[in-house]
Parts: structure tokens; sequence; C-alpha cells
């Protein structure tokens, strides 16, 4: 039998302190994505821009200033790492979304291969090492998008979304988001160079609740909703929850929340602002159970 | 012939350039050619369509999102979401504009899975 070759890229690992809390990885669960505006220096930025001019971006992953200064940035690192875990991964690749300004409006799309569901594996980031103002075709993204199914190729005709939200940044900000959520390069109209660079961080340990806890954080009381894109009722909720309960790796934090595990529940979910369904002690009984206990 | 509204408004933003290179002192013949295709285009009747993402089936529920072909091309349509040309499905309709598809229910005969964006209307001049 012939050895079989997977020619797999060497994965780099980090780690450092979690910076997010409860309430704020509950934020990227709902919405998304996070923000850090203008983080890196501006003598990085320019660094980066004047390399990317001379060599291209691809072998920006193996200089230590550009690791230690923007993939390991605190703020930024600190949330991958309490999103993904210890021992994260570096990413194995940089691509630069580069364009000649003014260009139209790109199609909507979320980024191939992406799976729908809470589980949270990798990050997808965005990093503006110039100044990217509304004229020069920020990235635009959809909050909340990330858990709206739709095939890439079935999404090409939308144009204007009503909640979409146009990035435009500073030089040196950095933005982390869910994989699949939907986003494009917006319509610039100024005349210039835009260049955008995007990687990912990957996990490599199971998810659990590492990050910064708090101590009066209250699942059942927690802002799960999120009231972007309108849904299904609900819908917003239980995949908000869904989410952080996986990220906290212990799915049975929402089945003791919901009384159950799937959807639809078959009642409204608890509230922040009073908390009335369900009540404790209820449980949905599946019908799989039932069904084995009946003699046909 | 009634010359569609977008048309009309392809056409007032290829004078509005016009005027601006002018005042600049920057017009060429071609700036003037491209007022003089749009004008051509708009008389050979291509079918407009408008795509209506609504937050539900209801004719009056509010515009999630929209794009617009028109004469054969994709009009680029206000940045600013509260420009855009129609907040409800029967604003459009009242506008001339006729539905072809109504939102696909076939798509949510599994509602574990919420797909795509709202409910799609497809409108044509």
């Amino acid at each position: 039998m012939q050895p079989v070759k997977i020619g797999k890229k060497a994965l780099q690992t980090a780690n450092c302190e979690p910076t997010l809390n409860d309430t704020e990885v509950l934020d990227f669960c709902r919405q998304g994505y996070l923000v850090y505006e203008g983080v890196v220096p501006n003598e990085i930025n320019r660094r980066v821009y004047e390399f990317i001019e001379k060599h291209g971006q691809a072998p920006l992953r193996q200089e230590d200033w550009f690791i230690e200064n923007v993939l390991l940035n605190p703020q930024a690192a600190g949330a991958v790492r309490s999103l993904l875990g210890e021992e994260f991964g570096l990413p194995v690749g940089v691509a630069n979304h580069r364009l000649q300004c003014p260009a139209p409006a790109q199609c909507w799309h979320r980024d191939g291969g992406s799976r729908f569901g809470p589980e949270t594996n990798h990050l997808q980031v965005f990093y503006y090492p110039q100044d990217t103002p509304v004229e020069l075709g920020p990235t635009e993204i959809v909050p909340g998008s990330h858990f709206l199914f739709c095939l890439q190729s079935w999404m090409q005709h939308y144009g204007n979304i009503r909640s979409g939200l146009r990035m435009a940044s500073p030089a040196g900000t950095i933005f982390i988001t869910a994989y699949p959520i939907w986003h494009r390069r917006s319509e610039s109209t100024a005349q210039g160079l835009r260049n955008m660079l995007k990687y990912c961080y990957w996990r490599t340990v199971p998810p659990q609740r590492d990050w910064i806890a708090e101590p009066d954080f209250d699942f059942a009381m927690a802002q799960f909703s999120f009231g972007g894109v309108p849904r299904q009722q609900f819908r917003d909720w239980y995949d908000a929850a869904a989410m952080f309960c996986w990220l906290c790796g212990d799915m049975s934090i929402l089945r003791e929340l919901v009384g159950g595990e799937d959807w639809p529940m078959g009642y409204p979910p608890p509230r922040s602002s009073a908390q009335i369904y369900p009540p404790q002690g209820f449980y949905r009984f599946p019908i799989s159970p039932i069904k084995d206990q009946i003699k046909v | 012939m009634a010359v569609p509204t977008a048309h009309l408004t392809h056409i007032r933003n290829q004078l509005e350039k016009c005027r601006n290179k002018l005042a600049q002192g920057s017009l060429t013949r071609d700036d003037l050619q491209t007022i003089i295709d749009a004008l051509d285009e708009a008389e050979r009747h291509v079918q407009d369509i408008l795509y209506i993402q609504a937050a539900s089936t209801a004719l009056e529920s509010p515009v999630l999102g929209m794009s617009l072909y028109a004469n054969g091309r994709r009009i680029p349509l206000p940045s600013n979401r509260t420009e855009l040309p129609y907040q409800s499905v029967i604003e459009a309709m009242r506008d001339g504009w006729h539905i072809i598809s109504f939102p696909n229910t076939a798509l949510v005969m599994d509602d574990s899975i919420t797909y795509g964006l709202g409910c799609e209307f497809i409108l044509e001049k």
C-alpha cells in the first residue's frame, strides 16, 4: 500500500491572557464581530504598507515585528485567546485584498467552506494597514448574519442591505469575525490604493469558559437577543445562546436554559428583564423516547 | 415613450458628473458620449428588475435589502439606507412595479434553518 501524503503546513501556536469577559464573548456570539480601532501603532502600519509594496503580503507572517505587533497585538490576540482558547494557532497564510479605487461594490458573500451552526473553531480577521474611510471601500458586514444560512451563489443578487455596516476605520484597525459572516467590499469613490489584510486563527483545544468569567453573570438573564436582521421570532436568541454554550464547552447549559437542545423551543425563551419561560423543572420530552415506550 | 425613473436617475447622474467636469475644465467628448449612450439604452426597453428582501411576506413590511437592474445593468443604490427608493414592496408597486415572484415557500419547509435574507419579492417594469 502506498503511503498517503498530506502536505499540511505546520501550525505555529501562541498563548496570552484572555481579555474578554462573559458579556463581550456573548456580544461576539450575537453580532458575529468585534472591532479594535487603531490598535496597531502607526509606525507598524507604515512598515506593513511599505513591506507589501516591496515583497507582497505573503512573507509577512514570517516577520517577527509583524507577528509581535499585528498577529499578537495585545487587544486582538487577547480576544482571539478568549474565543479559541489556549495555544491558538496563528495564521498559516495572509491574503491582501488590494484594490485600485474607485471601484463598484463587491457581491455579498460568505467565505467558502463556511459552516452553519454554533461551532467556532477558527476566526476570520481583517486588518487595515492604512486609513480606510468610506471613500476607499471598507469591508461591509451584516451583523448577526453568521447565523443566516445562504448558499454563496444564491446571494450574489443582494444589493443594499439595510443593516449592513461599513467598517470605515483608521489605520491599525483589526476586526475579528465569525467565519460565516456575510461581507463584501463596499463601493469606493476616491482615487487611491486600498490594502486590507485578511487571515485566520485556529482552535487547537476543546472550547471551555476560560475567558474572564463575571461572577454575577446569569445565563437565564443574559441578553442573547440581537434584534439585527429580522428573523423567525426568538431564533436570534436561540442561535446566540447555542453558540455561547458551545464556547463554554457545555451544551447542557442550553438544555438547562430552554428545557431542550433543539430548535424550535416551543415557547418563548427566557428574557433578560423578567425571566418567565421556561419555569424551573420543565423538560421538553422529545418524541423518540416516548415512541420507544409505545407498544404498537 | 415614458422613460423609467431608474433611467432618468442614471442620466441625471451622468449629467451632474459632466457639469462638475465642465466646471473643472476636464469635460471630454467621451463624457458626453456616455449620456448619448444612456439615452439610446433608455429607448431599448430592456426589462427592469427590482429585488426586494422584506421583513415578512406582507407587502407593507419594511425593506431589509434591495437591488435594482435597469436597462440591462446593475444600478448602485444610495449608500444611505434611509434614501432607498422604496421602504416597502407596496411603495414600489405604487410606482409602477409589478411583482413577478413572491417569496419562495419551498425554502421554509424546514424551520430549523433560516435561509437567506428575509422574504424576497422580485418585481419588474
